[in-house]
C-alpha cells in the first residue's frame, strides 16, 4: 500500500516537474524576468529546484524499495542520499556560483539552438521563394524571344525577373507562418542579446567596473531630481503646481 | 552564329563600360551635401532641436499661421529639404509661409527611457508652445509626416486649441489594415524584451524596411541606374537619397516598445484606448480642418492605413489627397511631391 502511494506521488511530482523544469521557453522567460528585477521573488525557481531535488530523493527511495520489494539496502540508500546531499551543499555554498553559471550557460545554449532552428525554418521559406520565382519567370517568358542584344532588352528581362521575385516574396512573407517564425527569431535574438549582456554585466561587476544597469539607475535618479527641481522652481514662481508641465519655455532652453 | 557571338561580345563590352562609368560617377558624387535651405536653431530640449527656416528672398510673406513640421523618428527630416528642386520646405517657403521643423536628434543610451509621452507632450508640445509664444498667437498649422503625423494626431487630439489646421502626410492611422506587412511582422514581437534590450539600432530598423521589398530596394534600384545613363545631376540626386536612406537614428527603447505595442499590436489609436500622459487620446477631439495626403503605392504605410483617418476624427472639414507614388516618392519625386505640396499650399491659403 505504502509502495503504491509512493509511486502515485512520484508520478504526480514527475508531471509537475515536467511542466516546471525542462521547458526551454520557461527557462528563457524566467531568466529575463529574474535578472532584470533585483529584490523580486525567486519563488518559482526555488520551487523548481526544490521539487527536482525532492523528485530525486523520492526516486532513489522508491527505486530502492521497488527493486528490493521487502528488504531495501538501507546502507547503500544512505550512501547515495549522502552523496546527493554533499553535492547540493557544495553547490549551495554562497561562495560557489558554479550552478548559477551552468544555468546561464545552458540558457544561452538553448537560445542559440533555437535561433539556429528558426533560421533553418526561414531558409526553407527562402528556398520556396526562389523556386517559385524561377518557375514564374519561365512561365511569363513563354515563347517570346528572350534574346538579350542591347541594354534595353537586358533591362526588360531584369525587370521581369524582379517582378517575379517580388511577387513570390510577397506571397510568402504575408503568410501567418512566416510572420510567426520571423517574430520568434527576433524575440530569440533579443533574448540572446540580453543573456550576453548579463554575462558582460557579471564580468564587469567581478572586476569592479560600473555596469549599464548602474549607469541607468543613476540616470533615472538624475531625471527624478531634475523633475523635483523643476517642480520646486515652478512652485516658487507660480505658486503651488499640482503636476509638472514639462517643456514649457520657462523651464527649457530657448535660443 | 559568329555574328551573334560578336554581337554578344560587343554588348557585354558596352555593358561593362556602362557599369564602370556609373560606378565612377557614384564615387564622385559621394561628397554631395544634403539639405539646402538656410535655417537656424530656435529651441532645444534634450536632443530635440527646433529649426526655423529663413524666408526666401523676394517672397511676399503669407498671412497664414506658422507651420510646424513633425517628421518620423526613424529617419532624418532633411529629406523634406533634400536639394533645391526637391524640397517640400522650399516650396512652402516659396509661398511665403513661415516654416519650423523638428529634428528629434540621435538618441543614445542615456535616452533609452525616453518614451512617447516625452516625444509628444514634452518635445512636440515644447516646440508648439515656443512657436505660439514667439508669434504671440493661440494656434499654429501642424504638418505631420509618417510617424510624425501619428504624433501630430495625438497632440492635436490632446491639445486641439493649439492647432488651427492639421495636415498629415503618409501617416499611419489604422495599424491593422490587411495589406500592412510591417504590422503583420511586428504583431508577435515581445515588446518586454525590446524595452529591456536598450535602444534599437537604426540600421536594424532600416534593414526591416528594406526587407519589405528587398529585391526592389536593394538590387533593382541600383541596376536601374545603368538604364538612366550617367547624367551627373541624376547620380547626385540618387546619392543624396542613398545618404538619407542610410541615415537612421537609433530608436529610444521605451518609445519604440510603446509604439510597437500600442499602435502596431493593439491599434489603440483608432480603438480609442490610447493614453498619453494619463489622458485618453480621442481622435474625435480633432475638429479643426484636416488635409490627409497619402501615397497610393506606399509599401510602408498602405493607403488604407492612412485613409482610415476620416472615419475616426471629429472634423467636418476633411479633405483627402491620394498621390500615385510610393512612400519615398512622396518626399522627393518631382511630380508627386510637387503636386502634394501645391495642394497643401492652396488648402492652407484657403483657411488662412
Amino acid at each position: 500500500m505504502l509502495y503504491r502511494l509512493r509511486l502515485a506521488y512520484l508520478r504526480m511530482i514527475r508531471s509537475l516537474a515536467i511542466v516546471v523544469l525542462p521547458e526551454p521557453r520557461f527557462c528563457i522567460t524566467f531568466r529575463m524576468d529574474s535578472f532584470a528585477k533585483p529584490g523580486t521573488s525567486n519563488a518559482v525557481t526555488a520551487f523548481a529546484e526544490a521539487a527536482a531535488h525532492f523528485l530525486e530523493f523520492i526516486q532513489e527511495f522508491s527505486g530502492e524499495t521497488a527493486a528490493a520489494h521487502s528488504a531495501p539496502d538501507l546502507p547503500l540508500l544512505a550512501q547515495r542520499l549522502s552523496g546527493e546531499l554533499e553535492r547540493w551543499l557544495r553547490a549551495w555554498s554562497p561562495l560557489a556560483v558554479h550552478s548559477e553559471h551552468a544555468r546561464d550557460r545552458q540558457c544561452t545554449l538553448d537560445l542559440v539552438t533555437r535561433f539556429v532552428q528558426l533560421q533553418e525554418q526561414l531558409a526553407t521559406q527562402w528556398s520556396e521563394v526562389a523556386r517559385i520565382s524561377g518557375h514564374q519567370l519561365i512561365e511569363r517568358l513563354g515563347k517570346s524571344s528572350n534574346e538579350v542584344c542591347n541594354l534595353e532588352s537586358a533591362m526588360n528581362l531584369y525587370d521581369l525577373w524582379i517582378d517575379c521575385v517580388e511577387k513570390a516574396y510577397a506571397d510568402t512573407v504575408h503568410k501567418d507562418e512566416f510572420c510567426r517564425v520571423q517574430a520568434e527569431l527576433a524575440n530569440t535574438a533579443t533574448a540572446l542579446l540580453l543573456q550576453q549582456r548579463k554575462h558582460a554585466e557579471d564580468l564587469a561587476r567581478t572586476f569592479g567596473i560600473p555596469t549599464r544597469n548602474e549607469v541607468n539607475a543613476l540616470r533615472l535618479r538624475l531625471k527624478d531630481l531634475e523633475s523635483e527641481l523643476y517642480a520646486l522652481r515652478s512652485r516658487s514662481k507660480h505658486g503651488p503646481h499640482p503636476k509638472r508641465q514639462r517643456g514649457t519655455r520657462s523651464g527649457r532652453r530657448p535660443i | 552564329m559568329k555574328q551573334s557571338v560578336d554581337d554578344a561580345n560587343t554588348f557585354f563590352r558596352l555593358l561593362n563600360q556602362r557599369v564602370a562609368d556609373t560606378s565612377t560617377q557614384l564615387q564622385k558624387a559621394e561628397t554631395v551635401s544634403v539639405g539646402c535651405t538656410r535655417k537656424r536653431v530656435v529651441w532645444t530640449d534634450d536632443k530635440t532641436v527646433l529649426y526655423r527656416y529663413f524666408p526666401l528672398p523676394f517672397v511676399q510673406p503669407s498671412p497664414a499661421r506658422p507651420i510646424l513640421i513633425s517628421f518620423a523618428l526613424v529617419n532624418r527630416p532633411y529629406v523634406l529639404d533634400l536639394q533645391a528642386d526637391r524640397s517640400l520646405v522650399r516650396q512652402l517657403l516659396g509661398a511665403g509661409m513661415d516654416i519650423y521643423l523638428i529634428d528629434w536628434g540621435n538618441p543614445d543610451d542615456a535616452d533609452c527611457g525616453v518614451d512617447l509621452e516625452d516625444y509628444i507632450e514634452r518635445y512636440l508640445g515644447g516646440c508648439v508652445r515656443h512657436i505660439l509664444d514667439t508669434h504671440d498667437t493661440d494656434a499654429l498649422n501642424l504638418l505631420g509626416v509618417c510617424q510624425g503625423g501619428t504624433f501630430s494626431l495625438c497632440y492635436c487630439a490632446l491639445h486641439p486649441q493649439h492647432i488651427a489646421n492639421l495636415v498629415t502626410m503618409v501617416t499611419p492611422v489604422d495599424f491593422h489594415s490587411p495589406d500592412d506587412l510591417l504590422s503583420k511582422w511586428v504583431r508577435e514581437l515581445d515588446v518586454g524584451l525590446i524595452a529591456q534590450a536598450g535602444n534599437a539600432p537604426g540600421v536594424l530598423l532600416n534593414a526591416l524596411f528594406l526587407a519589405l521589398a528587398p529585391l526592389r530596394l536593394m538590387q533593382h534600384k541600383y541596376v536601374r541606374l545603368l538604364g538612366r545613363g550617367t547624367r551627373r545631376r541624376d547620380i547626385e540626386t540618387f546619392v543624396r537619397m542613398e545618404k538619407w536612406i542610410s541615415d537612421n537614428p537609433d530608436q529610444a527603447a521605451a518609445a519604440l516598445a510603446q509604439f510597437v505595442k500600442w499602435f502596431y499590436q493593439e491599434n489603440r489609436l483608432i480603438r480609442g484606448t490610447l493614453e498619453i500622459a494619463g489622458r485618453r487620446v480621442d481622435l474625435r477631439q480633432i475638429q479643426q480642418p484636416v488635409l490627409n495626403i497619402y501615397a497610393a503605392r506606399d509599401h510602408i504605410v498602405p493607403a488604407s492605413a492612412a485613409a482610415a483617418l476620416q472615419r475616426y476624427i471629429g472634423s467636418r472639414d476633411y479633405a483627402a489627397h491620394s498621390v500615385d507614388t510610393g512612400h519615398i516618392g512622396m518626399y522627393v519625386s518631382h511630380r508627386a511631391r510637387g503636386a502634394a505640396t501645391a495642394r497643401i499650399i492652396s488648402w492652407l491659403q484657403e483657411r488662412s
